[in-house]
């Protein structure tokens, strides 16, 4: 059967009974950094300058848990000596821990868990205390200073508010003083869609999905290829996963 | 009349249409990865009001992506990648093509509505260059253009204006085949070729022509060029990234490379003196000394051939390796020469009774791939064995001295490719910006053929995976409505016309969709030929460097605000339809020409819509139809991407080994180019960046300009969002280390490039990333009067202008800017100074 | 205006300090806290963009100086409860002095925390929606209840001293029930920091003992530095065996704190863990933030024990003040370099590195190490909460006659001080 371009959504058609456990695997082998991942969450998010719930980050391979210093202050500038030379891309956003540390933190409970393990923020009771952020092990928290800034001018992307059990989780404007990150794009993810960032990635890099069904890819590519969470000495059990970078390249002697 | 490059399948419309499929088998599917590539949709919950449109993007990039487009309330709010249509026009179904945009692509929200737009028609009031302008109207403009074209057409003879070739958008009507040829063949003025490269895109397709097109035949139209379809790469059990930075300049095909690695294994190897994001994630990474790649392919032929692992029987079978070559002329032996009786045809060898026959002889049993035969008197060699004579002396270690490839892994490389197949290369337009472009994609070709990978599924060279597909389109009449071609002048010889009136005086000049005087070698060159105008017309959508010099600059159309076709790149045909209105009074450059043409008096040549035209050019609804488009409906073509009538394989170019050159053979052996002692793929030292050049001493670095996944040459340079993940949107250059210590240059220094031609001041960014003695800076961020992408100057400034004149063999792929051919000195600039 | 708060608070017992320099003392405090209030007003319309803090380092001056504070408060009240629950009369008349110095510091402190949320209208939040694993949500809950504490406990000193007999078991009570309430509060503040395993600097199980231990130093010092003001300014009278008392607390103290704090740097050099040897390089001498680290060793370390322990030295006049104020300094470094150096230097840490969040800064959107200054509004801001600090004690010791606390007619022996 010829299953490219049918409008199967993908979260909704083979889950099985049962609420979903939503998890994305990265794979690093396939990453190029190319941004675009990145660039759409700022698109559709219609996130401010200088706002990034979505980056990329430069690393060596295998540096999901290893933490030798970065070999530069500048992306592209790969670890080692000429020939000798390795790289590897790390997209990152919110991990959405299952022991989340911004959840434990934050006093309000404006930083939540929903039961798919989406980790979403109230908007409309976050105080703005950012404990949230000293909190979180990866640095994907951003709050709004106030001196935001968008280009072009007006709203791009989804351009509504969305809630979650009643609770303001997106706006297309965050307001002023709250912190935000990224959200699954649960406004998507909800009506059985892609994350923005998976069905934008050219390089099919970004596979998204219910691990609760075992036939669904993300369940194959956590079970059997392995994948793995970043910094999971920390034990926050995160439901973002990336697939082992294999080494490479063969570099010349 | 000339068509190419990105222009032209040629005579594929045999080639394309005419598709054979015996080897279906050999096809793969790209992985779907994600299983089922969703089918990409309108967001949920949609905004009221909300309308969604589909499109290609069309602006210079590879990629040749599908946008689908929201718009609410008349305004761009998202933009995503959209799908392609499963079938061909004929109803065949296609390989899974996966929906692509990249980082650029999504922030064409902030392209259309960036306030660096050029709002108005303006006249320049201050000196040229300097930056002061007077908002007039569009009627005032267009007279203006109008008078001053007239004016000096009957002053100067009609050449005298040039419409300056164009890449700036690879669309139809209006991009690089585009409305400004048709102009220029209706006012008898000059332009540049069609191809539309102005600049750095010929070499590589010229080398192509000359193994794989005759470009006498007038059916091969002066030459053309074509690629492997990307999903092709499916079938490749190696790929080559020759001078190819596949992951930053054609990011959604990188896509089809790992899924090709993933499922079947593929080998991906890079060969480049960069560590770029595709070597990164390739397995293997050869450094290679820049221009010294057709050197490194002569030590993998040489291996392959001591080593007898070339392809014998398709040597024989498909290209000129067993015919002989008379050693005095180094021409083709002719049969009707040495055979008494024979026609005109080649000589060959036959092994089987040990003696001379003509190549078309029935009785011909086994033509002797090598050796040297006496005939009539002297003593032939074929050209199989003139290729191992050539290549013999590179072996392994003199291949390393030149190359700086240690030899073990030049015999690892040349072991994968006399053993693997099929093996692909993807050749980046990196290899065309070398003197000797043509020369690396020869040899390139010549490895190819030797190892029986052209012309079959996962193998060939490929630059443009597959090519503007234009025989579908009937280009001759769209440029030539009244017959009669236009005058080409070349980019490369615009500055001698408009200084030294060579070949014939140029006075004014319409640049559209191109940035000559930012993106043409040699630039200060550049600038002072444009200065020299009498008139100047710049139409772009952002006050680019050129339009800092133009006379009058027209507000032009992004690919939102205006009607056209994409067509390039793959083999999709994307109706773009003009999705929002024009912004300010911008006006697509088709408007912009017809009001022009209108005040010369040949405005019925621009009287209809670009629908019509659309109509027009694809012969919708024609039953004689090119066989690519037949059966089109005008429904069918803008409702979504469809794919022309291909075989449902993925594209090969000569899949039926029928090869549209003289011999109808592969021609490695390339008989043209004996009087350039070219006619093997012999490596030649770069006509610059090369140690063996006096000036090594006083320039001791090779200078690259590479392209960046953070812009399109030129354009959104200035995108807020694309500049804040791109180093603050402040250029680079990069230095190795070694390199940066020996000049006391730290990260982050403020440093000077220089060479006898010009000079440019931007930051180093030291990375292990480069060759010592090689320096990078990304070429195409601005350097006008109000953006200054770098601490000054451009890349540009250091390129020079040197024409290859091997290449003229070809008509349609004449000479192009050897950028990357260039030596520079770099020096720390000290703080304070 | 000024002169009529400065009235209204001169309690009658002051008659004969001349009004004029108590009015200039309110006149400034006045100042200051309107310069304050001012920051605040600004803050609270332009956002915490007016601030220095961006995503990096998402916590500057309100946080540390918050952190300073608690500490702070902590002293007056050990030394308070102290001279109840380990009998050290020495200690005694610091009782008032101490504790209402506990109040105003956890009073300070909780005030510091509203121009730090970004949305302070919605501070009630707290209170509504508490969120119980929270270590925010405890120390909000027990500096409330270390404020209500403190003023019980003033209120009851206050009766004690017009009524010993009847008071003096509630006073007792109180104290008991004071040390380990400061100890708790002292630990939980340093277990907001402490538990967070994406701080390493932060994450150690030293931190809440040594901001136990810091915050009986800084809170001595503080205590110290207010009763030798109030000698020097009213009636107040410090008597040596106090002095010796103070100054050995401080001694201790202040060892004890840097040895700690040494034990911490000796845990991560010879572990030699990246991210750890990374952070602490920061510190060290040659490191970017090591001037914290001047200032906590030798500046509020080496130099006060110097002072206070060398004989010669540390009876010389004023030595004690001297050594107090340089406690207090390298005791706020010491909550710069905890608090923002655990920022700066982020786990995550591969370029481009974090986003910042805003788009203004110098260097692009994104930063790999954090940077930190604060600007005039966090410096308005906190001034202006240490003159609210210093208006509440000035006020409180006339209103609650401290001096009543200190022994009348105590031979000066400032300059007679025996060693032992
Ligand atoms: N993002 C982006 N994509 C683009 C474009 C763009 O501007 N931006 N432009 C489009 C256009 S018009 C073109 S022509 C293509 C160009 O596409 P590419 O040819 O892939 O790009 P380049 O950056 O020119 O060069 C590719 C690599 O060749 C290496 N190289 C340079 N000289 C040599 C050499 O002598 N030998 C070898 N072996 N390697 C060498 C460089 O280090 C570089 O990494 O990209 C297209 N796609
Ligand atoms: N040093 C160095 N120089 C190079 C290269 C290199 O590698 N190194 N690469 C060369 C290569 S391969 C190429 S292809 C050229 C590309 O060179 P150009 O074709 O000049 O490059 P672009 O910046 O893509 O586009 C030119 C202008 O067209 C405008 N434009 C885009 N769309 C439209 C439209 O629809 N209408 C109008 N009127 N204007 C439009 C853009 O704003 C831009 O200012 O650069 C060459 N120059
Ligand atoms: S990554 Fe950070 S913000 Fe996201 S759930 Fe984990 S701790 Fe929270
Ligand atoms: S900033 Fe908001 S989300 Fe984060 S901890 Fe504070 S209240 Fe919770
Ligand atoms: S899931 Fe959505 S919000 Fe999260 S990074 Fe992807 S695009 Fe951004
Ligand atoms: S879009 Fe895909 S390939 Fe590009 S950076 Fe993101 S994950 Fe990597
Ligand atoms: S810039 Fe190129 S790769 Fe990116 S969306 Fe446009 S066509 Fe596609
Ligand atoms: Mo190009």
């Amino acid at each position: 059967m010829d299953t490219r371009n049918t409008n199967t959504p993908s979260g909704s058609t083979s889950a099985p009974q049962g609420a979903p456990h939503h998890v994305m695997v990265i794979d690093p082998n396939r990453c190029v950094g190319c941004w675009t991942c990145a660039v759409a969450c700022k698109e559709i998010n219609n996130e401010p300058l200088g706002f990034w719930w979505n980056r990329i980050l430069t690393t060596g391979p295998n540096q999901s848990t290893a933490s030798a210093p970065p070999a530069s202050d500048n992306i592209d500038v790969p670890r080692g000596v000429y020939p000798d030379v390795e790289m590897a891309y790390l997209p990152v956003a919110c991990q959405h821990c299952n022991d989340a540390p911004c959840v434990k933190v934050c006093p309000v409970g404006a930083t939540f868990r929903r039961d798919d393990g989406t980790i979403l923020v109230d908007y409309e009771r976050c105080i703005g205390c950012r404990y949230c952020m000293a909190a979180c092990p990866y640095g994907v928290r951003i709050f709004n200073w106030g001196d935001t800034e968008y280009a072009p001018g007006g709203v791009v992307g989804y351009g509504q508010d969305y809630r979650s059990d009643g609770r303001l989780v997106f706006t297309p404007e965050r307001p002023v003083g709250v912190v935000e990150k990224c959200t699954f794009c649960v406004e998507r993810i909800d009506v059985g869609e892609q994350p923005f960032c998976c069905e934008a990635c050219p390089v099919g890099a970004r596979v998204f999905g219910d691990l609760n069904d075992p036939e669904s890819e993300v369940s194959q590519l956590v079970n059997a290829g392995g994948a793995e969470q970043l910094h999971p000495e920390l034990g926050t059990d995160p439901n973002v996963y990336y697939v082992p970078i294999r080494k490479r390249p063969v570099v010349q002697g | 009349m000339d068509v190419s490059r990105r222009s032209f399948l040629g005579a594929s419309a045999t080639v394309v249409g005419g598709l054979v499929l015996a080897d279906r088998m050999r096809f793969l599917q790209p992985l779907s990865s994600p299983p089922k590539a969703p089918r990409v949709g309108p967001r949920p919950a949609a905004a009221t009001g909300e309308a969604v449109f589909r499109t290609g993007h069309s602006n210079n990039c590879d990629g040749a992506c599908g946008h689908l487009i929201h718009v609410v309330d008349g305004r761009v709010t998202m933009i995503g990648p959209a799908n392609w249509d499963p079938t061909t026009i004929g109803g065949a179904p296609t390989p899974t093509f996966h929906p692509r945009i990249c980082a650029r692509g999504t922030a064409q929200i902030s392209n259309t509505y960036s306030p660096d737009r050029i709002k108005y028609p303006y006249k320049r009031v201050g000196e040229r260059g300097s930056g002061k302008w007077e908002r007039i109207s569009w009627e005032e403009a267009t007279t203006l253009i109008a008078e001053k074209f007239t004016e000096i057409q009957r002053k100067y003879g009609k050449p005298s204006v040039w419409i300056a070739p164009y890449t700036g958008s690879l669309s139809l009507i209006e991009g690089v085949v585009g409305a400004g040829y048709r102009f220029a063949s209706v006012t008898g003025a000059s332009a540049g070729d069609s191809q539309g490269d102005n600049e750095g895109d010929s070499a590589t397709p010229a080398g192509w022509n000359y193994v794989l097109v005759d470009p006498e035949d007038p059916a091969n139209g002066g030459g053309f060029f074509a690629g492997h379809e990307a999903t092709d790469f499916m079938s490749a059990k190696a790929i080559v990234f020759w001078a190819n930075n596949i992951a930053e300049t054609s990011i959604p095909d990188w896509r089809i490379m790992c899924d090709a690695r993933d499922r079947n294994g593929t080998q991906l190897i890079s060969v480049d003196p960069r560590f770029t994001p595709t070597s990164a994630g390739c397995d293997t990474w050869l450094p290679i000394r820049p221009g010294a790649d057709a050197a490194l392919i002569d030590g993998i032929i040489n291996y392959v051939i001591t080593n007898k692992l070339y392809d014998a029987d398709y040597i024989s079978k498909y290209t000129v390796g067993p015919y002989l070559v008379d050693p005095s002329t180094k021409k083709w032996l002719q049969a009707d020469a040495v055979i008494s009786g024979a026609k005109k045809d080649y000589v060959v060898f036959d092994e089987a009774g040990g003696t001379i026959k003509a190549a078309s002889d029935p009785t011909l049993q086994r033509p002797a791939l090598f050796g040297t035969h006496p005939v009539a008197g002297i003593q032939a060699y074929t050209a199989m064995q003139a290729l191992a004579d050539m290549a013999a002396k590179y072996t392994p270690e003199y291949t390393e001295k030149l190359t700086d490839v240690p030899a073990a892994k030049i015999v690892d490389l040349a072991k994968t490719w006399g053993t693997v197949k099929p093996v692909a290369v993807r050749v980046g337009f990196a290899l065309s910006h070398w003197y000797h472009g043509d020369l690396n994609m020869q040899a390139l070709l010549t490895l190819q053929a030797i190892t029986g990978n052209i012309g079959v599924h996962g193998g060939g060279v490929t630059t443009f995976a597959g090519g503007l597909t234009t025989t579908a389109f009937d280009l001759g009449h769209w440029w030539n409505p009244t017959g009669k071609p236009y005058t080409v002048l070349e980019p490369m010889n615009f500055c001698d016309a408009a200084m030294k009136n060579d070949p014939y005086p140029v006075r004014a000049a319409w640049f559209m969709i191109d940035n000559f005087a930012q993106q043409m070698s040699d630039r200060n060159r550049v600038i002072d030929a444009m200065k020299s105008l009498d008139f100047c017309v710049v139409s772009d959508y952002v006050l680019s460097a050129t339009a800092d010099l133009a006379d009058v600059v027209l507000p032009a159309c992004t690919y939102l605000e205006k009607t056209d076709l994409l067509s390039s790149n793959n083999f999709y045909l994307q109706y773009m339809p003009k999705v929002i209105d024009p912004l300010f009074e911008s006006k697509s450059d088709l408007d912009a020409i017809r009001m022009v043409a209108q005040k010369m008096g040949v405005g019925q040549y621009f009287d209809k819509t670009p629908d019509e035209y659309l109509r027009e050019l694809l012969h919708i609804g024609d039953p004689e139809a090119d066989p690519t488009v037949r059966g089109l409906t005008w429904e069918r073509l803008t409702k979504g991407a469809v794919h022309l009538n291909t075989d449902p394989t993925p594209f090969v170019p000569f899949f039926d080994k029928k090869f549209p050159t003289k011999s109808g053979k592969v021609e490695f052996y390339v008989e043209m180019l004996v009087p350039f002692r070219q006619e093997l793929c012999e490596h030649q030292e770069p006509i610059e960046a090369s140690p063996t050049n006096p000036l090594f001493s006083k320039y001791p670095l090779v200078f690259l300009s590479t392209h960046t996944r953070f812009r399109t040459h030129s354009q959104y340079v200035n995108l807020p969002w694309l500049k804040e993940i791109n180093n603050g949107g402040q250029g680079f250059l990069e230095i190795n280390p070694k390199d940066a210590k020996a000049r006391g240059i730290a990260d982050g220094d403020t440093v000077r490039v220089f060479n006898g031609r010009g000079e440019m001041k931007v930051y180093a960014r030291l990375t292990e990333a480069i060759k010592p003695g090689v320096t990078n800076c990304y070429q195409g961020g601005w350097d006008t009067i109000n953006v200054k992408h770098y601490l000054a100057g451009h890349p540009n400034n250091l390129t020079h202008q040197i024409a290859n004149p091997a290449q003229a063999v070809i008509p349609n792929f004449p000479s192009n800017a050897a950028y990357y051919d260039c030596l520079v000195q770099v020096e720390r600039i000290p703080t304070g100074a | 205006m000024t002169s009529n708060i400065a009235q209204l608070a001169t309690p009658p017992t002051a008659g004969h300090h001349p009004h004029a320099r108590t009015g200039f003392w309110y006149t400034v405090l006045a100042v200051v806290a309107a310069f304050g209030v001012t920051a605040w007003v600004y803050e609270l319309r332009s956002g915490l963009a007016t601030t220095g803090m961006r995503d990096v380092v998402s916590w500057g001056m309100y946080i540390y100086t918050f952190a300073f504070f608690i500490g702070l408060s902590a002293g007056g009240l050990i030394v308070a409860s102290s001279a109840e629950v380990f009998g050290v009369a020495a200690l005694k008349p610091l009782s008032r002095l101490g504790v209402l110095s506990a109040g105003a510091c956890v009073a300070v402190a909780g005030l510091m925390i509203i121009p730090d949320l970004g949305r302070p209208a919605r501070v009630l939040n707290l209170f509504i929606h508490p969120n119980w694993s929270s270590p925010l949500v405890w120390d909000i809950l027990i500096i409330s209840a270390y404020f209500v504490f403190a003023i019980a406990d003033l209120t009851v000193l206050q009766r004690r001293a017009a009524a010993p007999s009847r008071w003096r078991r509630a006073a007792r009570v109180l104290a008991y029930v004071g040390l380990p309430l400061a100890v708790l509060l002292h630990s939980v503040t340093a277990w907001i920091f402490g538990l967070q395993i994406a701080r390493s600097w932060w994450n150690t199980a030293l931190m809440a003992p040594l901001f136990v231990v810091s915050a009986m130093l800084s809170g001595t010092a503080l205590v110290t530095l207010l009763a030798l003001g109030a000698q020097r300014w009213t009636s107040f009278v410090l008597p040596d065996a106090t002095r010796r008392w103070l100054r050995g607390l401080i001694v201790v103290t202040l060892f004890v704190d840097l040895f700690f704090v040494g034990c911490e740097y000796i845990t991560v050099l010879w572990g030699n863990v990246p991210d750890d040897r990374a952070v602490l390089r920061l510190v060290l001498p040659g490191g970017s933030w090591s001037w914290t680290f001047w200032l906590e060793w030798v500046v509020g370390g080496l130099v006060p024990l110097v002072l206070l322990l060398v004989p010669r030295l540390r009876r010389m006049p004023g030595m004690l003040g001297i050594a107090a104020v340089l406690t207090l300094v390298g005791v706020y470094a010491f909550r710069i370099e905890l608090i923002v150096v655990g920022f700066v230097d982020p786990l995550t840490q591969y370029p481009p590195g974090i986003a910042l969040g805003a788009s203004t800064a110098p260097g692009g959107s994104f930063q790999l190490v954090g940077h930190y200054a604060p600007t005039w509004v966090e410096y308005g801001i906190v001034l202006g909460l240490f003159a609210v600090f210093a208006a509440i004690v000035t006020i409180g010791f006339r209103g609650l006659h401290v001096t009543e606390d200190s022994p009348a007619n105590v031979p000066d022996e400032r300059d007679a001080e025996v060693a032992s």
